[in-house]
């Protein structure tokens, strides 16, 4: 018995496998008694890895996106006694005129807009959340088909704007509503009408 | 003509840049990600923070030519930094998780139970950076030059930590007795 040949019946057969022959080796070859021990070490260590949660990709770049609003640089306009959701509708496209794309242009009509959504908070906000909800004609970027999106994110306290790239399929609109919850309180809810006209 | 028809093509939002160039390597992002912290669910949060830090750097992101060794060696200082945090304030390490566990020890005796968990206890004694190498190299393959590359680190300081925690994972399993059974039963009917 040699060391090739004890490492390779041992690597075929098992590492568990060690007959007298492979004991007469080992008693004087330290160097296999090294290399079985990493064996046994590395087969110890490489435990099956499970399969990650059922929808971890896309959950992750979600929380990923809505957990780094842009804060606003000004500061706030006025101090908030309560956690305070107010939105406002900017139709715009980047580096464009506030224009809006009408029903009557298909290239227009599926062209995205940015509704900035400004989320002012009184205090830091752990695992608050936002959910949206879109028209039938509505969709996010990067989300087509979902009309029912929840973002989990930590808010520090102060103003943060959520900028949501939406296109409208067809060009009729619809309203998109945005509810932030926070522990067990009651939602603050705000209602965009996005359309058209 | 209204304002906003141009013929330079709009850029993706990004959002969706930022979805292109990272969900190719969520899943080799998590694999690494449970090696280092042995649960399912740090796995995902662990991966979880680095996004989230990395998505404000979508523009650097998308300049960065090999980017899964980078976003490796991102995963590793983000676990680093959270193991630095969890120390501060000590929990008790639970290092498999119950799924992966069961595989393992569903036709396994008591002593190899004991055996598991003395590992187990082993591997969460590890600092971090030793955990890496050892995770990363003997269990997923890494070459050590190429790891030397990714990690930032010596590739001397690599063979070192990798040396000292064998040598301390060893300790938890059987050793490879250099005196058997057998020789001893022979003295014994002398």
């Amino acid at each position: 018995m040699n060391c090739n040949r004890l490492r390779a019946e041992l690597t075929e057969r098992g590492l568990g496998s060690v007959a007298e022959r492979h004991r007469d080796h080992l008693d004087g070859c330290e160097l296999c008694r090294l290399w079985l021990e990493d064996r046994r070490l590395i087969q110890a260590l490489a435990t099956p890895v499970p399969e990650p949660s059922p929808g971890f990709e896309d959950r992750a770049i979600r929380r990923a996106v809505s957990a780094s609003p842009r804060r606003l640089r000004q500061p706030a306009a006025a101090a908030a006694a309560v956690l305070a959701l107010a939105a406002s509708l900017a139709a715009w496209l980047a580096g464009h005129g506030p224009d809006r794309p009408g029903a009557a242009d298909p290239v227009l009509a599926v062209a995205p807009r940015v509704i900035n959504v400004v989320i002012d908070t009184k205090d830091h906000r752990q695992d608050a959340l936002l959910t949206i909800e879109l028209a039938e004609d509505l969709e996010l970027e990067g989300y087509a088909g979902q009309h029912l999106i929840e973002w989990r994110a930590d808010l520090a306290k102060g103003r943060h704007l959520l900028a949501l790239p939406v296109r409208m399929k067809t060009g009729v609109g619809g309203e998109i509503r945005i509810a932030l919850t926070h522990g067990g309180s009651t939602p603050t809810r705000v209602r965009i009408p996005v359309g058209a006209g | 003509m209204r304002g906003f028809r141009t013929s330079r093509p709009a850029r993706a939002s990004r959002a969706s840049r930022f979805d292109a160039l990272l969900r190719p390597h969520l899943r080799s992002l998590y694999r690494v990600a449970y090696r280092y912290t042995g649960k399912r669910e740090d796995a995902e949060d662990l991966v979880q923070d680095l996004l989230t830090k990395l998505y404000p750097r979508t523009d650097e992101l998308e300049s960065v030519e090999d980017l899964e060794p980078w976003l490796l060696r991102s995963l590793y200082n983000a676990f680093i930094d959270r193991v630095r945090k969890q120390q501060r304030s000590p929990r008790t390490v639970d290092h498999h998780d119950a799924e992966a566990a069961s595989v393992v020890d569903v036709h396994q005796d008591v002593s190899r139970m004991e055996q598991r968990a003395a590992l187990d206890s082993a591997i969460a004694g590890l600092t971090p950076e030793h955990r890496a190498v050892v995770m990363l190299h003997l269990v997923e393959g890494y070459p050590l030059p190429e790891l030397a590359a990714m990690l930032q680190v010596q590739i001397g300081t690599l063979k070192s930590r990798l040396h000292r925690a064998k040598r301390q994972l060893r300790a938890a399993l059987d050793p490879v007795e250099p005196n058997p059974p057998r020789e001893r039963v022979r003295e014994h009917e002398l």
